[in-house]
């Protein structure tokens, strides 16, 4: 009787291989000419609907300050103006708008962030990896903004928007929901988690043309979720891509209730990815891959960007591949081919042309890199443009001894 | 003539045998059905009137509103409390920046405005009926605590408690009111009417406001039943049904909704009492979403919790019962694009759960999104925030309201 061998190749460290050219997965570190980076934004204050976080609808929306020459205090105590506001807080305890001027320049990092990332993305029960993406999307959203209003040209071009970012900064749903003494209100955990998350001072670039790169923050559109796919945006950056690990029944209601236009990065998806599960909290649902870099989220949603630091340093290799779900048994007869199905996305800046990049296979023992060789090379002529997916099923022959692997 | 008696005999009858099968059905149930079924047995229900029954009897479709005219006018920073009488209603306004507000009485007729307290008050003036009274929080400027204040319409205003915080309930048979202590975690307050001044409390320590660390901080809402008898006492953790007679509170579940496995506890926005003091509609949401996401509920005579569905994109953010608990007025906020949205008014059948849209002139937004629209207590007049289409800024406007036989 022909002796078989049985084994057991752990899935759930499964690393699926896919070899560019000249794959690099380390940091790569490359100083750029243009490093744009802003440490103020100026922000027009109103006071905001506590329903929607919208603009409230008055005559006198605006967010007034104190005046020092009456004896009264006069600064807005509306919700929007202030999160300690006069209706949520007895008169002793509110604080009124805290600033002196309207518009008002903050600290982007000490200030503005702070009070924004938990209010675009409650920190409670979010995933801080999603929280780091989210961070790192408002704060490019900002620069965007910002660089916009540096770009005005000649009186009237291009009205309130540069490209798609708007010139007028403010604090309500149209931009991004800034209340001020929001972080205030957090738990000293919460606290902690959005400091966390907006630690690093990293934003998002687009590559464009790699003979002229340009090196802009981009438009950073981001949507409460998005149903199976995301929607194209106007910018190349935007592009529709799939988003399989989306796929609840009740993400349509979702969507429908939030008016999420699905486009850029999906923030419930984010925290999908982020837990490996397809739900945004971490249910009892698990996906197959779950992503450990918020780069993998990012790069995800917007395609041929790069990260982007306070040094003009890129921290994003320009080949790169996201693996979005796989089948492959967790039990294998040693010796013996079986199919695995994978899909992956390109997430490089470039796209690939046949023989550009190829798919391959390798077994260690657990917890082992890969080695350079030893690759078992099962396509070549992949041809997948950036930002698409490949769903393929590739033969994989399992380890002719016995034991523990992992697969890369 | 005595053909129609007898079918007014035998009607009356068979209604008995319904509201006692009701109640037989409620009492079996659980925690909440037997509570709202003792709020059905012992509510003493005002008669009938004619105007009640055509409400009643009418679809959704005969229901008309007339034209509206503007009422009053320059009134940023204002909300509507309540009608205090088919004349009457109570407003509070912003008055000048850093001078606080002011509560005032509105006739609706004459267009004349009777200020009744300026200060710092904090959160809306509750109604006593029976005392023909409001009370209301207010900062002492001098003292630098919060009061609890009890201000008949047209006698003394007195102090209630001092270092006080929502909510505020009225006192047994609305003669008196209480607020939370936070030092003592009780309610505490008096009954004053109508001479002495006796001291009330009641037990509130697993209720207490949460603070600045929730998304409701130390707000809490308050709505009475049109009897005094019952109050609903809700903030984003709790909805409370207080016994004001016997002092007794308990904690209703309004559900839960579970999105992708998460289970978010229902809130209330807003919530108010039929005429008749037997349901109760909520304006409610969920977790701390922006747009908020709400459901409308009504608290049913049998005690369930029914959900009126709305389209998506709508915003209920506030309710209010036309005479007879058949219809409300609800009032929020339609998307019109991606975070643009437009403030509306829809008039719901609860029964059957059909919504129409109400398209007086452009309805305004309040500053206090629990404000803007409320109808007169004999059904005929509905008052709402505006745009004028003559003239910019917001108003107060009044429409008629006619019922079709």
């Amino acid at each position: 009787m022909k002796e078989r061998w049985l084994f057991y190749a752990t899935t759930s460290l499964l690393l699926l291989f896919l070899s560019l050219r000249t794959i690099t997965l380390i940091t790569k570190a490359v100083a750029q000419e243009e490093a744009q980076l802003f440490s103020e934004i100026t922000v027009q204050m109103y006071a905001l609907d506590p329903d929607s976080g919208a603009i409230l609808d008055t005559e006198a929306p605006s967010c007034r300050v104190d005046d020092p020459s009456t004896p009264q205090n006069e600064a807005d105590d509306r919700y929007g103006c202030t999160a300690f506001d006069r209706d949520h807080y007895p008169p002793d305890q509110v604080h009124p708008y805290p600033y002196i001027t309207n518009p008002v320049t903050v600290s982007i990092e000490g200030d503005y962030l702070l009070d924004v990332v938990p209010r675009e993305m409650g920190p409670s029960g979010h995933h801080p990896l999603a929280l780091r993406a989210q961070a790192i999307v408002a704060r490019t959203y900002a620069y965007c903004a910002i660089h916009a209003g540096e770009q005005q040209g000649e009186e009237g071009e291009g009205g309130p928007y540069w490209g798609n970012c708007l010139r007028e900064i403010n604090n309500s749903n149209s931009f991004q929901v800034f209340v001020p003494y929001h972080f205030d209100t957090l738990t000293s955990a919460d606290q902690q988690a959005v400091q966390d998350a907006v630690a690093e001072v990293v934003y998002l670039t687009y590559v464009g043309d790699p003979e002229e790169p340009d090196r802009g923050p981009i438009f950073t559109e981001f949507s409460a979720d998005a149903y199976l796919r995301t929607i194209a945006g106007d910018y190349d950056y935007l592009r529709s891509v799939e988003d399989p690990i989306s796929y609840d029944s009740a993400i349509p209601g979702i969507i429908s209730y939030t008016g999420a236009h699905q486009r850029g990065m999906s923030q419930n998806g984010a925290n999908r990815w982020a837990w490996g599960n397809s739900s945004q909290y971490g249910g009892s649902t698990p996906w197959s891959v779950r992503w450990e870099d918020e780069r993998q989220i990012l790069v995800h949603y917007y395609t041929r960007v790069n990260l982007q630091n306070a040094e003009g340093n890129i921290l994003t290799p320009d080949d790169r591949w996201n693996l979005l779900t796989y089948t492959v048994p967790s039990e294998m007869v040693a010796g013996q081919s079986y199919s695995a199905t994978l899909v992956l996305q390109n997430t490089s800046t470039w796209d690939w042309q046949p023989y550009d990049a190829v798919l391959g296979y390798q077994w260690t023992v657990p917890d082992a890199s890969p080695t350079y060789d030893d690759w078992q090379i099962v396509a070549e002529e992949i041809e997948l443009e950036t930002g698409d997916t490949l769903t393929t099923t590739v033969a994989v022959a399992a380890p002719a001894v016995s034991g523990v692997y992992d697969l890369h | 003539m005595s053909g129609t008696k007898i079918s007014k005999l035998v009607l009356g009858v068979v209604l008995l045998l319904v509201l006692g099968t009701l109640v037989i059905v409620a009492t079996s149930r659980g925690d909440l059905v037997g509570l709202a079924a003792e709020v059905v047995a012992t509510s003493a229900p005002p008669p009938t009137p004619t105007s009640s029954l055509a409400w009643k009897n009418a679809t959704l479709d005969q229901i008309h509103f007339g034209e509206p005219k503007v009422v009053l006018t320059d009134t940023p920073g204002l909300r509507i409390v309540r009608w205090i009488s088919d004349e009457e209603v109570l407003i509070l306004r912003d008055i000048e920046p850093g001078r606080g507000n002011a509560i005032e009485v509105f006739n609706v007729e004459d267009g004349k405005v009777r200020r009744l307290v300026e200060g710092n008050i904090w959160g809306k003036p509750i109604w006593s009926p029976q005392a023909n009274a409001i009370t209301y929080l207010r900062y002492d400027e001098e003292e630098k605590v919060e009061k609890l204040i009890w201000q008949p319409i047209d006698g003394e205003t007195r102090s209630l408690q001092s270092e006080v915080v929502q909510p505020v309930v009225l006192a047994p048979a609305g003669r008196g009111a209480m607020a939370y202590s936070i030092r003592d975690q009780v309610l505490v307050g008096r009954s004053v009417v109508p001479a002495e001044r006796r001291r009330v409390e009641l037990s509130f320590a697993p209720f207490a406001p949460p603070g600045s660390l929730s998304v409701c901080a130390w707000k809490y809402d308050t709505a009475v039943s049109p009897d005094g008898k019952w109050q609903v006492v809700y903030n984003c953790k709790n909805f409370l049904l207080v016994n004001s007679e016997n002092g007794t509170i308990k904690q209703l579940d309004l559900g839960t909704e579970v999105i992708e496995g998460r289970p978010f506890s229902r809130w209330a926005l807003d919530a108010q009492w039929s005429q008749d003091g037997r349901q109760l509609a909520i304006a409610s949401t969920f977790g701390d979403f922006l747009p908020r996401i709400t459901r409308l509920l009504v608290l049913d005579p049998w005690g369930e919790v029914r959900e009126i569905r709305h389209p998506p994109g709508i915003i209920f953010s506030e309710v209010d019962w036309a005479p007879g608990g058949k219809y409300l007025l609800v009032s929020g906020l339609e998307a019109i694009g991606e975070g643009t949205f437009s403030p509306r008014m829809w008039l719901v059948d609860v029964k059957r759960g059909r919504i129409r849209n109400v398209d007086l002139l452009p309805v305004a937004r309040s500053e206090d999104p629990r404000g803007g629209a409320a109808w007169s207590p004999d059904g005929k007049h509905l008052l709402f925030y505006c745009h004028p289409q003559n003239g910019s800024g917001s108003a107060l406007c009044l429409a008629s309201v006619e019922v079709e036989r």
